[in-house]
């Protein structure tokens, strides 16, 4: 019992390792906020001076996020423009979508990033703390940190997964006659609006669809299982993407994914990519 | 233990707790708040959508009409938030929706639909008659 709590414990709270996962993280999710807003808050859309304060905020924050600038801060301020126009603008009328699911796993994602180093690898940060370190004649920072909050992002995901799959848990679904409604919105008079409105599709896909659901909502925080469970939601996430208008929401539970994984594997792999291998390994040359 | 490890055992509990279980509020207990998000992710589209054929009587002859084609519409709007008028959600909804229509036919031509409306249940049948006259609309 002791083991398996101090198990736990390792995997969440005293998880420390490699921060280059949770810099990925920090990048995609900054990609994504430009992707998903930027063209909404930006300077030629503005009618108010709230607009305009929104507008610079929102740039200097999420770019600075993106490259690692001053991240914390950087962080900070992000997560304070999504809350706004999650909490604030989103529920106005006229402006559509800064309140859907795919926003708040943007707004969270942000959030959670408070919590971690995501700022000492792959930053202008590290390139300065590299110098400073150089100038001072000191080794290298090392590209680790605890990582106590990165496994929030996995359960996060396991909570959509999951509570999704309960929202889908009933013969209106299974039947496909929920898929079917979505689909004939979506695609009538498309060229396949015969196919995607056919219950020998509909039936199979919405089965499919939540034993998938249900099988990530656990598969992803297994290791053992996430060989399988990966590929499967990122197929999952694929379909999504290329059926139906998901914004943003695919990519981001997609990128989020590096949370569930150890996040020393991670730093391994990307050394291994780079050609750093064993002897030649230098984790922290940029 | 020293007070940040605590402090931080204390804070993953209590963001795990809220991740966790705070959609169990509007899932389970149909509690809903700013604060409570349910993951129902398209759980609404088609809602108020209908499947089936108006149909035209005029004159001895018989025509059937779809439902974008009544409404004058190629295509349902691409909107994110997936509402729009020409969606029957309640009594009413469908002598509305066909409203412009009648003006548009000639007088003693019959309308009517036969087919089935989407809700969050799945598709409900759904049959009216005259809906240019005095509609008598049947759900099941």
């Amino acid at each position: 019992m002791s083991g398996a709590i101090d198990r736990l414990r390792a995997w969440s709270v005293e998880l420390e390792g490699s921060t280059r996962p949770v810099a990925l993280i920090r990048i995609g999710v900054a990609s994504l906020i430009l992707v998903r807003y930027a063209d909404e808050v930006a300077m030629f859309r503005t009618v108010s001076p709230i607009g305009v304060a929104l507008c610079v905020l929102f740039f200097v924050a999420t770019l600075a996020m993106l490259v690692g600038l001053r991240t914390r801060a950087a962080v900070a301020a992000t997560s304070l423009v999504l809350v706004t126009m999650y909490f604030v603008f989103g529920p106005t009328p006229g402006v559509h979508g800064w309140n859907h699911h795919h926003s708040y796993v943007l707004m969270v994602s942000t959030l959670l990033l408070n919590l971690m180093p995501c700022g000492t690898s792959y930053s202008v940060d590290r390139v300065l703390a590299l110098r400073r370190a150089e100038r001072q004649g000191l080794l290298p920072p090392a590209e680790r940190g605890s990582l106590w909050a990165q496994r929030l992002f996995a359960l996060q995901l396991m909570a959509i997964y999951f509570w999704t799959a309960v929202d889908k848990s009933d013969w209106a679904f299974v039947s496909g006659q929920r898929l079917e409604q979505t689909m004939v919105w979506v695609y009538s008079n498309r060229p396949l609006d015969w196919l995607l409105t056919a219950p020998w599709f509909t039936v199979p896909a919405s089965t499919a669809v939540l034993a998938v659901e249900y099988f990530l909502a656990v598969g992803l925080l297994v290791r053992r299982l996430q060989p399988f469970a990966i590929p499967m939601g990122v197929m999952l996430h694929l379909t999504f993407y290329v059926l139906l208008p998901v914004t943003t929401y695919s990519a981001s539970m997609v990128l989020l994914y590096l949370a569930a994984l150890d996040p020393d594997a991670v730093h391994r792999f990307i050394d291994r990519l780079q050609g750093h291998h064993g002897a030649t390994a230098d984790p922290h040359r940029l | 233990m020293g007070r940040a490890r605590i402090a931080r055992r204390l804070a993953f509990c209590a963001i795990a707790a809220f991740v966790l279980l705070a959609p169990m509020f509007p899932h389970v207990f149909n509690i809903h708040g700013k604060l409570l998000r349910p993951w129902m992710m398209y759980s609404d589209v088609g809602v108020g959508l209908l499947k089936g054929d108006f149909r035209i009587v005029e004159a001895g002859s018989t025509r059937n009409v779809a439902p974008l084609e009544l409404m004058g519409l190629e295509r349902y709007p691409r909107l994110r938030h997936y509402r729009f008028e020409q969606r029957v959600l309640r009594d009413g909804d469908l002598g509305r929706i066909a409203a412009t229509y009648c003006a548009t036919m000639p007088a003693g031509a019959r309308l009517s639909f036969d087919g089935a409306v989407g809700t969050r249940g799945g598709w409900r049948p759904l049959k009216a008659d005259d809906l240019c006259g005095s509609a008598h609309v049947g759900r099941d």
